[in-house]
């Protein structure tokens, strides 16, 4: 009898430090992205195609704000500026410093900005998302809840401490996209 | 008390045994289901109904989309409600990525040959190495877009272009399917009913499922759009319409009836005659037409006030002499003369192409010769003897009406002349009268589910299905460029708007050639010597092994015979084509004259069809021969009239016009319309009844009773269908309403003034 209430108990336990555990890394996610104003940094993005035969290397700075969105500027291996509006449009900048338009589904867009600005009841619309151990800081992983998004893309993995630090996107076809996020600066806005 | 013989016994028992029959054949059909009909367009000539079906039969009349909205709060709630209705077994919900993937995986083949314009435009007018710099950026951005197939396979994402052509779609993917309109997000849910749209218990389940869902979230809104809704809507307001008048016309007989005779076993004969004549009605209709339809059901309920005033004149009648069999011989004439002139205007519209009246007048012409058969073979049983009418009833027409009727008639001659003038003049505002042939008058669905439709259409750009060109080619490529032409003309007539690319036939499966010339045009500029795949291999690093393997060749598979019932749902064109024919329907909202429609038509030998405007046309030709029909039956009434009454023959033919010219100028301010034709029919039924009655058996206080009971109960139930919200309805209660009281007032003071016989001046 003893062990039977000491086997439930642990599993309540169990259950619970996993309950906690996805709420500690949500809460770390938050907290990250919590009240930020202006956040600008470097990236190193890593892409393994399955086409090729060794990765794909490109880095760049990134500037997000709450009010401009984020801008991704791509300076090697060559120079491209993308950036994300806060009403979730898309747009390149050409040689003349114009912006174009770029068709994609807002999703996309969505859930790019929604990582810069930790928006994560949007991210919860979208995706299950599930802690996974780290050894250090917190390590969210994030698989689509909808058909057509999963028939593309396989998972999201977001690892961070006091800010996110990495973010991995795992295709369906084997491709993978690691980009990690250096020399973070932060403004926040008085909470 | 009498015997029966035992002819009026046997007589009996055979259509009693008929009656049994025809009820139980009405019990079979009706508890089987698919007996009734709530299609409108099943009251239209075959081609109407075939017109608004595509290849794969009803399935696109079987689609539904509903819209959960209008904030993104409402996603939780839309989810809520997809999971209850994938677990209605009326219905199957689609999974959102399967026609998607579908549409990839049927092209993929193809992905090396097939260029949309701005692909072609940008191929041609773009140098190698910036389509190779662009390539590039694309593969590197954080945020892609859509690269349905492998890089080593389509490295300068051609099949994703032309995704982007041909599936160019305002639903987002996320959580549930989304669509933005301004401020709104709104989720959606697709699906199909299993069954028909019209069968009543996939109806019933859906509308009981989003029931429950509006009930327990007032706040969220409901966008819906699909057949199955507007039909739901049909039959829950053609059932609503027949119990009104089935039910005002029930209360008042009963009123009447019990007020007039104080006995409930006139009642049970009434209730016995309107049973037997609605019975046989019935199953004559389902004998003769595969279902019946509940519009036939609704104007077919006026049979019950055309088939009550028998049993009123006969039921006075023996009150006032005592024995049943003598009341009847004395109205036998009059009765089957009254029911052959009533059936006779009926039967002409069997002549009519409109399936619709076909079944009205079946339903009539059997219901009445059913009701007067039942008073045939039932009056020898009436037995006991009846109670005197209460005096204040026959004292009615001496005291109030007879007076004011006699004391008219020393002025004869001023009211000769005066009836005479308004005659003329009222024919002549008739003379005036422009047809009203809208078909929007058949429309039964309420102005909130109309306005639902628009939303839903226009939120998910669906085409216009009531608008379109049917192209037809000698081969299936010379087909695919007619339709590419006819399009591009179209286009510069819209403005160069351009037309979605799953509209046009010609744009989804391209012409060999057109093919042939996009995949040279590829070929150069992207895998020749000098093209883009160098440029771009000079930018990736590593050995670009995948170079060699890029080199496709052409695949003539894409053509019409390929297997496409993969992709037909998403694509309009696809769905409504064959081999040497197809349909360019039009985007929904656009403005296109019916005369410019036809004009383009004609320049690329092709036709154009606008339903509507055909079917409000189709409607006016039935509204001018269902005119022609009873303007000969009105002439052989009063041939059949002169032949009976000789010089009295002046009294029913001069009634009958009047009581046509003032309902009509009455009712029909907004132009004549069929329904206001055919409302006419049971204006002349009773009015012929009642003229007939009072020349056979004279104008007197029990005659002018039995007339004047089965006036009012058709007019108090047949006048409220003029408060219908449906405008068809509301045409058909008006016309009665005016006809039926201008024929109570009037074809007693005509008999009076104008006829001279002995009948009439008892």
């Amino acid at each position: 009898m003893k062990s039977w209430i000491a086997l439930i108990t642990m599993a309540a336990l169990t259950l619970c430090s996993l309950a906690s555990h996805a709420d500690d890394a949500l809460l770390a996610l938050r907290e990250a992205t919590h009240n930020i104003e202006k956040l600008s940094g470097q990236f190193v993005q890593v892409q393994s195609l399955a086409a090729l035969n060794i990765p794909l290397e490109s880095h760049g700075k990134f500037r997000y704000s709450n009010t401009e969105g984020l801008t991704w500027h791509t300076l090697a291996p060559i120079e491209n500026t993308l950036l994300v509006t806060p009403d979730y449009q898309l747009k390149t900048r050409d040689a003349n410093g114009k912006l174009n338009p770029v068709r994609t589904p807002e999703v996309l867009s969505r859930l790019f900005l929604g990582i810069f600005s930790g928006d994560t009841a949007l991210l919860s619309s979208l995706f299950d998302i599930s802690p996974q151990v780290a050894q250090t800081g917190w390590h969210l992983q994030l698989l689509p809840r909808q058909t057509a998004l999963a028939s593309q893309l396989r998972q999201i993995d977001l690892r961070g401490g006091a800010m996110v630090e990495r973010l991995t996107f795992t295709q369906t076809n084997g491709d993978r996209r690691d980009i990690t996020l250096t020399s973070q600066t932060v403004v926040r806005s008085a909470p | 008390m009498k015997q029966r013989s035992p002819r009026q016994k046997l007589a009996a028992l055979l259509w009693l045994t008929a009656l049994g029959a025809a009820l139980l054949y009405c019990a079979v059909k009706l508890l089987g289901g698919h007996a009734l009909e709530s299609n409108v367009l099943a009251l239209l000539p075959a081609q109407f109904s075939a017109a608004a079906k595509g290849k794969e039969g009803g399935d696109l009349e079987k689609r539904f989309a509903l819209l959960v909205g209008p904030h993104d709060t409402a996603l939780s709630v839309a989810q809520v409600l997809q999971q209850q209705l994938s677990t209605t077994p009326e219905l199957t919900l689609n999974t959102d990525g399967d026609a998607f993937a579908s549409a990839l995986a049927f092209y993929r083949p193809f992905s090396q040959q097939l260029l949309s314009p701005d692909q072609r435009k940008y191929l041609r007018t773009t140098q190698a190495r910036v389509i190779a710099e662009q390539t590039f950026q694309d593969i590197i951005s954080p945020v892609a877009t859509l690269r349905p197939y492998p890089l080593q396979e389509d490295p300068f994402n051609l099949g994703g272009g032309w995704a982007d052509y041909l599936l160019k779609s305002p639903i987002e993917p996320g959580a549930m399917p989304m669509l933005k309109d301004q401020q709104s997000r709104w989720f959606l849910i697709t699906g199909s009913v299993n069954d028909s749209p019209f069968s009543p218990s996939t109806q019933q389940a859906l509308r009981a499922a989003l029931a429950d869902f509006q009930a327990s979230y007032p706040d969220i809104e409901l966008i819906r759009s699909g057949i199955v809704f507007h039909a739901a809507e049909a039959t829950r307001l053609s059932q609503r319409e027949i119990s009104t008048v089935g039910l005002g016309s029930l209360a008042a007989i009963f009123a009447i009836v019990t007020l007039v005779f104080r006995n409930p076993r006139d009642l049970l004969i009434i209730g016995g005659v309107l049973s037997a004549s609605a019975v046989v009605a019935l199953a004559a209709c389902l004998l003769l037409f595969e279902r019946v339809h509940l519009i036939t059901l609704a104007f077919g309920s006026t049979l019950l006030g055309l088939a009550v005033d028998y049993c009123f004149h006969l039921l006075i009648k023996y009150r006032q002499l005592g024995s049943a069999e003598r009341a009847y011989r004395l109205l036998r004439r009059s009765l089957w003369l009254g029911v052959t002139s009533s059936i006779a205007a009926y039967a002409f519209q069997l002549l009519s192409p409109l399936s619709g009246l076909h079944q009205f007048a079946v339903f009539m012409a059997a219901g009445l010769t059913g009701a007067a058969i039942t008073l045939a073979v039932i009056h020898p049983f009436f037995q006991t003897a009846p109670a005197a009418l209460l005096p204040i009833w026959p004292g009615l027409y001496q005291h109030h009406v007879s007076a004011v009727y006699l004391r008219l008639s020393g002025y004869r001659k001023t009211l000769s002349l005066a009836l005479t003038i308004t005659a003329l003049t009222l024919l002549g505002s008739v003379l005036q009268l422009t047809g009203n042939d809208d078909v929007r008058t058949l429309n039964t669905s309420s102005e909130s589910l109309l306005a639902s439709e628009a939303k839903a259409r226009e939120l998910l750009q669906l085409p216009d299905s009531s608008r379109f060109f049917a192209v037809n080619a000698a081969d299936e490529q010379a087909l695919l460029e007619r339709t590419t032409e006819l399009a591009q003309t179209l286009e510069q007539s819209l403005n160069g708007e351009p037309l979605p690319a799953a509209l046009v036939l010609g744009r989804l499966v391209p012409t060999q050639n057109q093919q042939r010339a996009d995949f040279a045009l590829i070929q150069d500029k992207l895998y020749g010597p000098t093209g883009a795949l160098r440029e771009l291999c000079q930018l990736i690093p590593g050995t670009c092994s995948w170079q060699e393997r890029a080199a496709p060749t052409f695949n003539n598979g894409l053509t019409l015979q390929a297997d496409t019932r993969s992709i037909d749902a998403l694509f309009p064109a696809l769905l409504f084509s064959e081999s040497t024919q197809s349909r360019l329907m039009l985007p929904a909202n656009t403005e296109l004259a019916v005369a410019d429609g036809q004009a383009l038509a004609r320049q690329h030998r092709a036709r154009y069809h606008d339903t509507p405007a055909e079917l409000s046309a189709a409607l006016g030709e039935f509204r001018q021969s269902a005119t022609r029909y009873l303007l000969v039956f009105l002439v052989l009434f009063a041939l059949a009239m002169l032949a009976l009454y000789r010089r009295r023959a002046a009294v029913p033919i001069s009634t009958l016009g009047l009581v046509l010219l003032i309902s009509v100028a009455a009712a029909t301010s907004g132009g004549l319309s069929l329904f206001h034709v055919l409302a006419l029919l049971l204006v002349i039924g009773l009015t012929v009844d009642s003229v007939i009655f009072y020349l056979d058996i004279g104008l007197n206080a029990h005659s002018w009773l039995a007339a004047s009971m089965a006036s009012l109960t058709s007019i108090l139930a047949f006048g409220l269908l003029s408060l219908s919200t449906v405008p068809v309805l509301q045409q058909f209660g008006s016309i009665v309403f005016w006809g039926l009281l201008a024929s109570w007032l009037l074809t007693p003071a005509v008999v009076l003034l104008f006829d001279s016989s002995p009948a009439a001046e008892q």
